[in-house]
């Protein structure tokens, strides 16, 4: 009784900052307030109008979509070297590759500066993509060691015994068994680039702003609650696009 | 004709030598078991034949051909695994159509050949499971139907009977042995079970630390070992230390026992005799050596003697046991003698 009365204070003390938000997007007031005063989607239709935010979610949501397939590809390559091979220095190249997580974000993005600047990729898409590539390859790589681990070496053995060639062996077999890895890793890929400040703070250039960037220079200027509306409306898309996904490919065991 | 031929070959990882220059030739239509103790190299041989570890010297050769280094994908050989690694995706009639279609066996054919393999294990029924819903017995099947879909130049298995229980064990070994005669194909079966190295195999190839100790038919390792350790590790064995002198055997405590002439080895350190093969006399005149039984023990139909000589060594000694047979106390003074052909010689 006292574990599941301090369970339901937790899940509060998680949903409260989520519930005041939605709650706020409602309000008539010209500031966010709780519990909201009145109800309008009045503030729905002023950020719908916003071209500059409505441009910033498609160009977000076209970064997070392409550096989730660059690091999908990348983290699930290197995972099945890093797994399956007995690649020298195993080690060094395992921590390396998972070093991205553990660096200051303000530190790696200033150091991309430096580093675009001279090799000119700084202000460009395709730097953004590299950048956010850094930072989610580690996850998906993560998400398919464990994936790997889980299943014997021996069945791929049996493919290729079998007379299957290495591509076949990988398409038919090792890539549906640690396809809830990938997934779950792209998933990840998908969240972290989607919502990025930092380092993207830095590579952004002219018409390249994101929609965090966009909302925190917003809020710097602003206090309405036409933030709240966008924040509610994620939430929205995200418990009608992204879980159906989680619950369909994640879930533990669906068979 | 000549199936698989291993000539000279050689595994090290980094300082370790797993497979120490083995020879071997396996005849058409052949069971070859590679038996040995765990570590003895005998896993590594088989994964080198498979394709799925490079040799770091010797070559291997199926039906003259030298094949080395074929990637595993085109060496045509069927393998079992201890694990049976079947592909927990797909149904049981996808885990046996894959190989066909990896080998590009045509569209029309592929059903009834997966429909012929599985009718050969008995399984024709369970086409649409997935492996898990298949008992340890039933994916061992499988797996076995799996390779024998491809009709392949050799099969493989590696220690397949291991994780079964031990009533099945025994039921599969008669069950693959029969399976592989009636298709006809050359096998080689990897296995640390003597028992089932016996049952199953026409010949025994005997590893110990990355080499072969011995080759032959299971009757010929039982008889004959021809060194200490097959003596050991196949069955169970007595051994008397000593040395020769003057034709005879003499043991460490002065006991001189008579052996065949011209023995085998001249610097023979160890004689060896099974425990079967030794029969308990009177003590007295007739007797090789003299001894007190110390403990008797019940084996089913067998009875098991230790008997301790005055040198302080025991002397385990096996008898057949039938209703009304009277065994013999413990504390009873004894005398051991054997044919002497039974006894076997060894320099180590």
């Amino acid at each position: 009784m006292i574990l599941l009365s301090l369970n339901a204070l937790i899940m509060l003390f998680l949903l409260a900052p989520i519930i005041v938000v939605v709650a706020t997007a409602f309000t008539t007031s010209p500031y966010p307030v709780f519990p909201p005063e009145g109800f309008t989607l009045a503030w729905f239709e002023r950020f719908l109008g916003m071209s500059e935010f409505t441009d910033a979610i498609e160009r977000s949501t076209l970064l997070a979509f392409t550096s989730m397939v660059v690091s999908a590809v990348l983290g699930t390559f290197s995972a099945l070297a890093l797994g399956r091979w007995k690649v020298p220095g195993h080690g060094a190249i395992s921590a390396l590759m998972l070093s991205p997580i553990l660096f200051p974000a303000i530190v790696l993005g200033l150091a991309l500066l430096v580093f675009y600047h001279r090799i000119g990729l700084a202000g460009s898409f395709a730097g953004l993509v590299a950048a956010h590539s850094v930072l989610t390859t580690p996850f998906v790589i993560r998400l398919v060691l464990a994936s790997l681990a889980e299943f014997d070496p021996a069945i791929e053995e049996a493919a290729r015994n079998l007379g299957a060639g290495w591509w076949r062996t990988f398409l038919q077999v090792t890539l549906p068994l640690i396809r809830p890895g990938v997934l779950a890793g792209a998933v990840f890929a998908f969240i972290i680039s989607f919502d990025e400040l930092v380092i993207t703070l830095f590579l952004a250039g002219p018409g390249m702003t994101t929609l965090p960037i966009r909302i925190f220079t917003y809020v710097e200027y602003s206090s309405d609650p036409t933030v709240s509306a966008i924040s509610t409306a994620l939430i929205i898309a995200w418990t009608l696009i992204g879980v159906p996904v989680y619950v369909r490919f994640l879930s533990i065991r669906h068979s | 004709m000549t199936d698989l031929e291993l000539r000279d070959l050689s595994k090290t990882f980094g300082h370790v030598t797993a497979v120490d220059r083995i020879e071997l030739a396996v005849e058409t239509g052949e069971l070859v078991a590679l038996l040995g103790p765990s570590g003895c190299g005998k896993t590594t041989t088989l994964r080198m034949i498979a394709g799925f570890v490079i040799p770091t010297g010797g070559a291997i050769l199926v039906q003259g051909r030298d094949i080395t280094d074929q990637p595993p994908h085109r060496r045509d050989m069927g393998m079992v695994f201890q694990n049976y690694a079947l592909f927990p995706h797909m149904t049981v009639y996808r885990n046996i159509a894959f190989g066909l279609h990896a080998r590009g066996a045509s569209k029309s054919e592929i059903p009834a050949r997966v429909t012929e393999a599985l009718e050969l294990v008995g399984l024709a029924t369970m086409v649409e499971r997935y492996p898990r819903q298949l008992s340890g017995g039933q994916q061992q099947r499988v797996a076995v139907a799996r390779i024998l879909a491809l009709k392949p130049k050799l099969l493989l298995f590696d220690e397949p009977l291991s994780n079964l229980d031990a009533k099945l064990r025994v039921q599969m070994r008669h069950e693959i042995r029969r399976l592989q005669k009636d298709v006809g194909i050359t096998a080689l079966f990897v296995t640390h079970d003597q028992e089932e190295a016996m049952t199953i195999a026409d010949r025994i190839a005997v590893l110990n630390e990355g080499r072969i100790e011995q080759v032959g038919t299971p009757a010929e390792i039982y008889d004959r070992p021809r060194s200490r350790f097959v003596a050991d590790f196949i069955g169970t064995s007595n051994f008397l230390d000593g040395q020769l002198i003057d034709g005879r055997f003499r043991t460490r405590s002065g006991i001189d026992l008579p052996i065949p002439s011209a023995p085998e080895p001249r610097d023979a350190r160890v004689l060896s005799i099974r425990p079967e093969r030794i029969d308990i006399r009177q003590s007295g005149k007739d007797a090789l050596l003299q001894g007190t039984i110390v403990r008797v023990t019940r084996l089913g139909g067998l009875l098991e003697y230790g008997i301790e000589l005055p040198s302080g060594e025991t002397v385990v000694v096996h008898e057949q046991s039938r209703p009304g047979f009277e065994h013999r106390e413990p504390g009873a003074s004894v005398g051991l003698g054997w044919r002497l052909e039974d006894a076997r010689l060894f320099n180590a």
